[in-house]
């Protein structure tokens, strides 16, 4: 099974650079500028756009994604504002699009009407941090993007078990999205200190391509793992930066900002 | 009938819905529960715990007034209460603490709403010289200064939760992120019969203690079965372990009983059994308060044990299967029977459990004099002095805390 993600992602193995994950919150800090923010993103250089539905609780999340999306939803977000925006994203830049969420949103959903919804908006990949696998629904999860031919991407962390990283390896699809270290999403934390064995023990009589996230924010950050993978996640960064500057400001620097990943 | 667990579930609910990276932590804890289960040794230290340190077994109180009042049923509570630091939960946090101590864990961490498990908590990890950071709402601590106070006193650090509606859900996201990221070190005390497997098992056959005295109790006095056993249900810990012994004897009623709160709306109560659906929250699945679009609602109760958006995932079950019959009280009705249950019977209770005795008041003229009824006071009043004496509007009391201001001044 092949979609645009593969494409993409063969791409970025055929050239020296590592490719970049670029993470938003879907109206966060407003619906009307995520549409400019995901055009500032791809135009910095991202490769595959990561576009969040804001839930109420996200547990995989620190502070700053926290904060995105209760505002996000204070400003009156839906769900069906996040599949608007991959559709937008797909007709205007043909950048491939993953669907990260919490598994509440889609229980409650539906799996299958989800993955409907996702394979109509033309959606390549979706995370679910709290959905393992090996559960009912993560199974159920696996059967239907298979079927609407859509990535479901696992996450795994340092600390996984042998036994579940063979199994996993063995189901995985699209891309592993790696932790770089145990705990939550976010800036200023470092890497977990066996990094490149971890990250090793990975690829390991695997082909599946490997993004690493959590806690990358700067060129040397993607250098450090560069080697062992092939795609770095941009997340809570370009949030922070949002945050930070002035709105008129905001599209200049998070281009530049993902721009001075790769170069 | 028995709600059997297979792989985690208790049929359709519970499981273990967590990001990959908790996953080996809650195998680790699994295993040694499983072995600790099977160690005369544990439930040796465990019984001895509960005797020695927590004072069991709690009292079985004939509520002679009371029962005299109603002129139906006869009335028994089961006191709970007299636990050391006030209620049931000091229960699940010495079993659990054995297994935390078992498997090498520096630090004991726990959410707390009320403060009550967190008191418990904090208690624990004191007397088996053990880190502790206690994760509170922000909106909580404000209004339970006495037990944040205490838990520090205890050596406790408790940390302020800022996020969502700053209460009890949010206490438990921080908690589990926390842990996510220290799971070598530290060690999570989930106060209640949720959360991923094991939790609600484990919990569960700690607090199953409740059922098994209630039985014995029962039986000396009575020489025979109750007909009712009530409880009220937060997340459900004092409801399960007041009820797991009597689940195969059919006779026996058992009645959970929600929040009410204010009134029937989104929001204005935590009572799953009318609003809650099916969903997947923090680490289970089971019935939540939950909004159209699949957010966790917010919730409101008067008292704060049972503020809590979703239930224990066996309760779910059961309550599914018509084995545990799901009722609530309203805020006013718990704040009446608190007041009843302290005039007739010498007893304050938590206003947890006097959601419980709301509803016992309401069936105990109903029923004939030979049937008895068991009420679960899962804790004591003390912890809801301010609560209740601004919701009865005490104007003496009042009094008393502006004064009290005035003698910290001096």
């Amino acid at each position: 099974m092949k979609n645009n993600l593969d494409q993409v992602i063969e791409k970025i193995k055929g050239r020296k650079n590592i490719g970049i994950m670029a993470h938003l919150v879907v109206g966060y800090p407003t619906l009307s500028f995520s549409r400019k923010i995901v055009i500032a993103l791809v135009r910095g250089g991202a490769d595959i756009i990561e576009i969040q539905i804001p839930f109420s609780d996200p547990m995989a999340d620190g502070h700053l994604i926290v904060e995105a999306c209760q505002q996000s939803l204070e400003n009156g977000t839906k769900i069906k504002d996040s599949f608007e925006l991959a559709k937008f994203v797909n007709k205007n830049l043909k950048t491939p699009i993953v669907l990260m969420t919490y598994a509440n949103i889609i229980i409650h959903m539906g799996i299958e009407k989800f993955c409907i919804k996702c394979k109509k908006n033309c959606i390549s990949g979706v995370i679910v941090p709290d959905l393992p696998y090996d559960s009912e629904e993560g199974k159920k999860l696996k059967k239907y993007t298979v079927k609407y031919r859509i990535h479901f991407i696992y996450v795994i962390s340092p600390a996984i078990e042998k036994k579940r990283l063979q199994e996993i390896k063995k189901l995985a699809s699209g891309f592993l999205y790696c932790t770089s270290r145990q705990g939550i999403t976010g800036t200023g934390k470092q890497f977990s200190k066996n990094i490149n064995s971890y990250l090793t023990r990975v690829r390991k009589n695997s082909l599946i391509p490997l993004a690493v996230g959590f806690g990358i924010s700067s060129q040397k950050d993607v250098f450090l793992i560069r080697k062992h993978s092939d795609i770095a996640v941009a997340g809570s960064a370009v949030i922070n930066l949002i945050k930070k500057n002035k709105t008129s400001k905001i599209l200049a620097v998070i281009s530049r900002f993902i721009y001075k990943l790769i170069k | 009938m028995n709600s059997k667990i297979k792989n985690g579930y208790f049929n359709n609910y519970g499981g273990a819905y967590v990001p990959e990276m908790l996953v080996h932590a809650l195998h680790e804890i699994e295993d040694e529960f499983n072995k600790a289960m099977k160690d005369k040794k544990f439930q040796k230290k465990f019984s001895e715990l509960l005797k020695f340190f927590s004072g069991r077994p709690t009292p079985l109180i004939f509520a002679k007034n009371l029962t005299k009042h109603f002129g139906g049923a006869k009335l028994y509570f089961k006191n709970e209460g007299a636990n050391h630091t006030g209620a049931h939960k000091i229960t699940h946090c010495i079993g659990q603490a054995l297994i935390a101590r078992r498997l090498g864990k520096k630090e004991l961490i726990a959410e707390t709403g009320a403060g009550q498990h967190g008191v418990a908590t904090a208690t624990v990890a004191a007397k088996f010289g053990l880190k502790c950071k206690i994760f509170m709402g922000e909106v909580d601590i404000a209004r339970q200064r006495p037990n944040v106070f205490f838990m520090e006193q205890l050596g406790a650090e408790v940390v302020s939760v800022s996020s969502g509606s700053k209460t009890l859900k949010d206490a438990v996201n921080e908690a589990l992120k926390y842990w996510m990221a220290n799971t070598e070190e530290s060690y999570y005390v989930i106060g209640s019969v949720l959360g991923p497997h094991p939790y609600p098992l484990m919990n569960r056959t700690f607090q199953s203690i409740i059922g098994k005295e209630i039985k014995k109790q029962v039986k000396e006095k009575e020489n025979s079965l109750p007909d009712f056993i009530v409880a009220c249900v937060g997340g459900g810990s004092n409801a399960i372990g007041a009820f797991y012994d009597f689940i195969k004897n059919k006779r026996v009623k058992l009645v959970g009983v929600e929040a009410g709160g204010v009134g029937k709306k989104l929001g204005e109560n935590a009572a799953r059994k009318e609003n809650g659906k099916l969903g997947i929250f923090q680490g289970y699945k089971s019935l939540f308060l939950q909004t159209n679009e699949g957010h966790i609602a917010r919730t409101h109760s008067v008292a704060a044990g049972l503020d809590y958006p979703g239930m224990g995932p066996e309760l779910a079950e059961l309550s599914k299967k018509c084995r545990v019959e799901l009722d609530s009280a309203t805020d006013k009705e718990a704040i009446k029977a608190f007041q009843i249950t302290a005039k007739f019977e010498g007893v304050i209770p938590a206003l947890e459990s006097s959601h419980a005795l709301a509803y016992a008041y309401k069936i105990l003229p109903k029923l004939s004099k030979d049937k008895i009824v068991v009420v679960n006071i899962s804790g004591r009043g003390d912890k809801d002095l301010f609560n209740v004496t601004r919701a009865v509007n005490d104007q003496e009391f009042k009094k008393f805390l502006i004064e009290e201001i005035k003698r910290y001044e001096k």
